[in-house]
C-alpha cells in the first residue's frame, strides 16, 4: 500500500492531512501513531474509501483507491474504532452478508465461520441479534468479518479498544499469521507498548504530516517508543 | 425547569437537522428557511384538504358537528402517529445513559422527551381544526368564545391521544419482549392495530358516528365550545389523564426501561449452515430486514400497503358482487379517472427510499468500505420500494380494473400509471435522501418522520395528487381517456427524469456522503 502526497481538508484552507507519503509492504505490520486529532482516522478513512480526498493518490497492490475503488476494497478489510454494525441482523446473518459481498463460496464460508467463531468465543452467540451484543462482542464480530476473506491489506483503527485480554491475544496472533501469509497490516493505536512489540515499522503523524518513520529498532535505538513519541510531540 | 428546557432545546435542534443548518452559515440558514416553507406548504395543503372534507361532511352531518368531528380526527391521527414511536421516544433513546447519569429528575427527562411530540401534534391539530372552524363560520355566524374555546381545546386534544398511546406503546413493547426480533414483532402489532382502527371506522356508515364513539370525549368538546365550565373540564381531563400516565411511568420508569430493553437470546445455539446469495439479493434481504426491524420506519413507509389491504378487505366484506350491482358505468369511469390521485396519495407519500440512506446512520461506513457497486446498492433500495409500494399499487389497480370491468385501454393506462408513479417516488425519495442525508440521528424518528427526505416526498406527493385531483375533477371527468393518456405520459417523463439524474449524479452524491 502506497500513499502519495495525500491531502485532505474538511474546511477550506485548513489541511487535516498535508502531503502525506508512506508505504506499507507485503508481510509487514505498520503502526500509525499520533495525538488525538493528528489525522490518523482521517488517513485511514481515506485509505478504505470511506472519505473522499482532494489531492494525492492511494495505491493498493498497484490499484488506485479513487479510480479502482471496488477492486481495492476487495483486497482489503477495515476494522474501525467503533464497531457500529447492523443491529437488526444476527451475528451469523451479518457474517453471511459479508461473505456474500466478498463472494466467498459456501463450503469455505462454513468452515471459516466455524473456525473464527470458536477462536473468538462467539460460537454460542451468533444466533442472537447484534443489538444484544456488548461492545467487545461487536468488535470480535467485526474482526471475524474482516479476517474471513483473507485480505491482502488489513486496516485497523484502534483495534484493541474494548477487547478482552484473550481476544486481544487472538487478534495479535491473527495479525502475525496474516503477515506470514504475505498480507500487509496498517493500524493506528495509542497503546505504544503494543505498537513497539508488534510492529515492523511505525510512522508518527503530527498535525497531518508524517514527522518520523522507520523500522522500530532503527528508529528507537535505546529509547522506548513512549519516550520517543513524547520527544516528538514536545518538539 | 432549566433542565427541561436544556433537554428540550437539544431535541429541537436535532429535529430536521436544524442545528446543522443554523451552524451552516448563509447556505444553512437558507436551507432552514426552505424547510420552514415546505412545512408550511404541507400544513396549508392539509388545511385545504380539511376545508374540502368539511364541505363533504356538511352533506352528511349537521354543521355543528363538523368542528368536533375534526377534533376527533385529530385525536385519532395523533394517536396513530404517536403509538408506534412512543417506545423509541421514551425508552432506550441514545442519550439515555448520559441523561440518567445526570442530576435530573426522571419526570423532567420524560416530559422533555414527550414535549416535542406534543408540540408537533398540537400544531397538526390546529391545522386540522382551524379550517373546519372557518368553513362553519362561513355558513353561520360564530361567537368569539366559540372560536377560541374550539382552538384551545383542540390544542390540548393530543395530550389525551398521547396518554392512550403511551399505554398502548408500553403494552406492545412489553409483549414484544417475548420475541427475539422485537422490532419486527412490534411492527406487526402496530400494523394490526392500524388496520383494526381503519376497519372500525369502515364498519360505520357515518364517519362522525364512529369517530365520536372512539373519541369518547367528543360530547364534552361540543359543550366546551359554548361553556367555559365544560371547556375547563375538557382541558382538565386532557391534562390530568396525561399527568397520571406520566406519574405512573416515572414511578416504574427504570424498571420498565430495563424490562423493555432486555433482549431475548438463543440458548444452546448450534451454528447454522450458511447459504450463499448474490450481492444484490443479499442487499435486498438486508434492506427488508432493516425496514421491518423498525416499527417507525415500517409503519411510516408502508401506509399505502396498509390502506390497500384495508380497501381490498373492505371490498370483500361488502361482497364484490353486491357492490358491482350498485356501480354504473359512469361511476366506474369516475373511479378510473380518480385512481391515479389515489395511487399518488397512497403510494408516493412516504417511499421506503426517502430515508433509507439516512437510516444507515453510523453503519454507513460498511457501505463505504465494502466492495459494493453503487448501482447495485441503489437497485436494492429501489427494489424494496418496488416490492412494497409499486407492486402492490400495480397489482391492486389491475385487480380493481378487472373486477370493475374497465376497458383494455383504460386498464393498460392505469397499469402504466400505477407502476410509474410509485417507481418515480422511489427514485425521487432516494435522490432527496442522497442530497439531504443525515447520519447523526439520536432516534429513528428524526430521519423517518421528520427527516428532510420524508418532508420533500410528502410535499411532492401532495402537490402531485392535488394537481391530478383538480385536473381530474375539472377536465378529466369529461375527457377520461385523454386525461389518463396524458397522466401516463407525464408519469413516464418524470420517471425518466429522476432516473437519469440518479444514474448521472447518484454515485458522486454517494461518494460525497460521510
Amino acid at each position: 500500500m502506497q500513499i502519495k502526497n495525500l491531502c485532505k481538508s474538511y474546511k477550506k484552507g485548513i489541511k487535516t492531512i498535508d502531503s502525506l507519503n508512506l508505504q506499507v509492504n507485503a508481510g509487514e505490520i505498520y503502526g500509525f501513531i499520533g495525538h488525538n486529532g493528528a489525522g490518523k482516522s482521517t488517513t485511514i478513512r481515506c485509505m478504505v474509501g470511506a472519505l473522499d480526498f482532494e489531492d494525492g493518490e492511494i495505491l493498493i497492490d498497484g490499484l488506485n483507491v479513487k479510480n479502482q475503488a471496488l477492486d481495492c476494497k476487495r483486497l482489503m478489510a477495515y476494522i474501525p474504532d467503533n464497531p457500529d454494525i447492523y443491529d437488526h441482523l444476527t451475528g451469523f446473518q451479518y457474517i453471511n452478508f459479508v461473505c456474500d459481498i466478498f463472494r466467498i463460496d459456501g463450503k469455505e464460508r462454513n468452515e471459516k465461520i466455524e473456525r473464527f467463531a470458536l477462536e473468538f468465543g462467539l460460537e454460542k452467540n451468533l444466533g442472537d441479534l447484534i443489538s444484544s451484543y456488548s461492545h467487545g462482542m461487536k468488535q470480535k464480530l467485526v474482526i471475524i468479518s474482516a479476517l474471513i476473506h483473507n485480505p491482502k491489506l488489513l486496516v485497523l483503527d484502534e483495534p484493541f479498544v474494548g477487547l478482552d485480554p484473550v481476544a486481544t491475544h487472538k487478534l495479535k496472533e491473527q495479525m502475525k499469521e496474516l503477515c506470514k501469509n504475505g498480507s500487509a497490516i496498517f493500524f493506528s493505536t495509542h497503546v505504544l507498548d503494543v505498537a513497539e512489540k508488534l510492529c515492523d515499522r511505525v510512522g508518527i503523524i503530527k498535525n497531518g504530516s508524517l514527522v518520523a518513520e522507520g523500522e522500530v529498532k532503527e528508529l528507537l535505538k535505546d529509547k522506548s517508543l513512549e519516550s520517543f513519541f513524547l520527544e516528538i510531540q514536545n518538539a | 425547569m432549566r433542565n427541561f428546557f436544556a433537554i428540550f432545546k437539544t431535541q429541537v435542534l436535532s429535529y430536521f437537522g436544524i442545528n446543522k443548518m443554523l451552524k451552516g452559515g448563509k447556505k444553512g440558514k437558507l436551507r432552514l428557511a426552505g424547510l420552514i416553507a415546505v412545512a408550511l406548504a404541507i400544513g396549508l395543503f392539509l388545511s385545504g384538504c380539511v376545508y374540502l372534507y368539511s364541505f363533504v361532511f356538511s352533506e352528511i352531518i349537521p354543521l355543528v358537528d363538523i368542528v368536533p368531528t375534526f377534533n376527533s380526527v385529530s385525536a385519532l391521527v395523533c394517536f396513530v402517529f404517536s403509538f408506534y414511536i412512543i417506545g423509541e421516544t421514551l425508552f432506550g433513546f441514545k442519550d439515555y445513559d448520559v441523561l440518567c447519569s445526570m442530576p435530573i429528575k426522571t419526570h423532567v427527562i420524560i416530559l422533555a422527551k414527550l414535549s416535542l411530540l406534543l408540540l408537533v401534534n398540537a400544531v397538526f391539530s390546529i391545522f386540522l381544526v382551524v379550517p373546519s372552524i372557518i368553513f362553519v363560520g362561513k355558513s353561520t355566524p360564530l361567537t368569539f368564545g366559540y372560536v377560541i374555546s374550539s382552538i384551545v381545546m383542540a390544542i390540548f386534544t393530543p395530550t389525551l391521544s398521547l396518554a392512550i398511546s403511551i399505554i398502548v406503546g408500553v403494552i406492545v413493547a412489553f409483549i414484544s419482549t417475548n420475541f427475539k426480533n422485537k422490532g419486527t414483532a412490534q411492527t406487526i402489532f402496530y400494523f394490526l392495530l392500524t388496520i383494526g382502527l381503519l376497519v372500525a371506522s369502515f364498519l360505520s356508515a357515518n364517519p362522525a358516528e364512529i369517530l365520536n364513539k372512539i373519541a369518547f370525549f367528543a360530547p364534552i368538546y361540543v359543550k366546551g365550545q359554548t361553556s367555559i365550565v365544560y371547556m375547563l373540564i375538557y382541558l382538565a381531563i386532557c391534562i390530568i389523564s396525561v399527568a397520571i400516565i406520566i406519574t405512573l411511568l416515572c414511578t416504574f420508569y427504570k424498571k420498565l426501561n430495563t424490562l423493555l430493553l432486555s433482549k431475548k437470546t438463543t440458548k444452546n445455539y448450534v451454528l447454522e449452515k450458511a447459504n450463499t446469495s448474490s450481492l444484490y439479493k443479499s442487499l435486498v434481504k438486508k434492506e427488508i430486514k432493516r425496514l421491518f426491524s423498525s416499527p417507525t420506519y415500517a409503519v411510516n413507509c408502508c401506509m399505502g400497503l396498509v390502506f390497500t389491504l384495508f380497501l381490498i378487505g373492505g371490498l370483500v366484506y361488502l361482497s364484490i358482487e353486491g357492490l358491482l350491482s350498485l356501480i354504473t358505468p359512469d361511476i366506474v369511469l369516475m373511479c378510473a379517472v380518480f385512481l391515479p390521485t389515489y395511487v399518488v396519495f397512497s403510494f408516493t407519500l412516504a417511499p421506503t427510499t426517502c430515508c433509507s440512506i439516512s437510516i444507515e446512520g453510523k453503519t454507513f461506513w460498511l457501505i463505504k468500505t465494502f466492495p459494493i457497486d453503487v448501482n447495485t446498492y441503489f437497485k436494492a433500495k429501489l427494489t424494496v420500494n418496488f416490492l412494497l409500494n409499486t407492486l402492490v399499487a400495480f397489482l391492486s389497480t389491475i385487480i380493481l380494473g378487472i373486477v370493475f370491468g374497465l376497458g383494455i385501454e383504460y386498464l393498460l393506462l392505469l397499469a402504466i400509471i400505477s407502476f410509474a408513479m410509485p417507481t418515480f417516488a422511489g427514485t425521487f425519495g432516494l435522490l432527496i435522501d442522497l442530497r439531504f442525508a443525515n447520519f447523526k440521528w439520536k432516534t429513528e424518528q428524526e430521519v423517518v418522520k421528520s427527516g428532510q427526505g420524508i418532508l420533500f416526498c410528502c410535499l411532492m406527493a401532495m402537490v402531485l395528487s392535488a394537481m391530478l385531483g383538480v385536473t381530474a375533477y375539472f377536465w378529466g371527468l369529461s375527457n377520461p381517456l385523454i386525461y389518463l393518456i396524458l397522466v401516463a405520459i407525464f408519469s413516464i417523463i418524470i420517471n425518466a427524469v429522476v432516473l437519469v439524474i440518479l444514474l448521472e449524479k447518484g454515485e458522486k452524491m454517494l461518494i460525497k456522503l460521510n
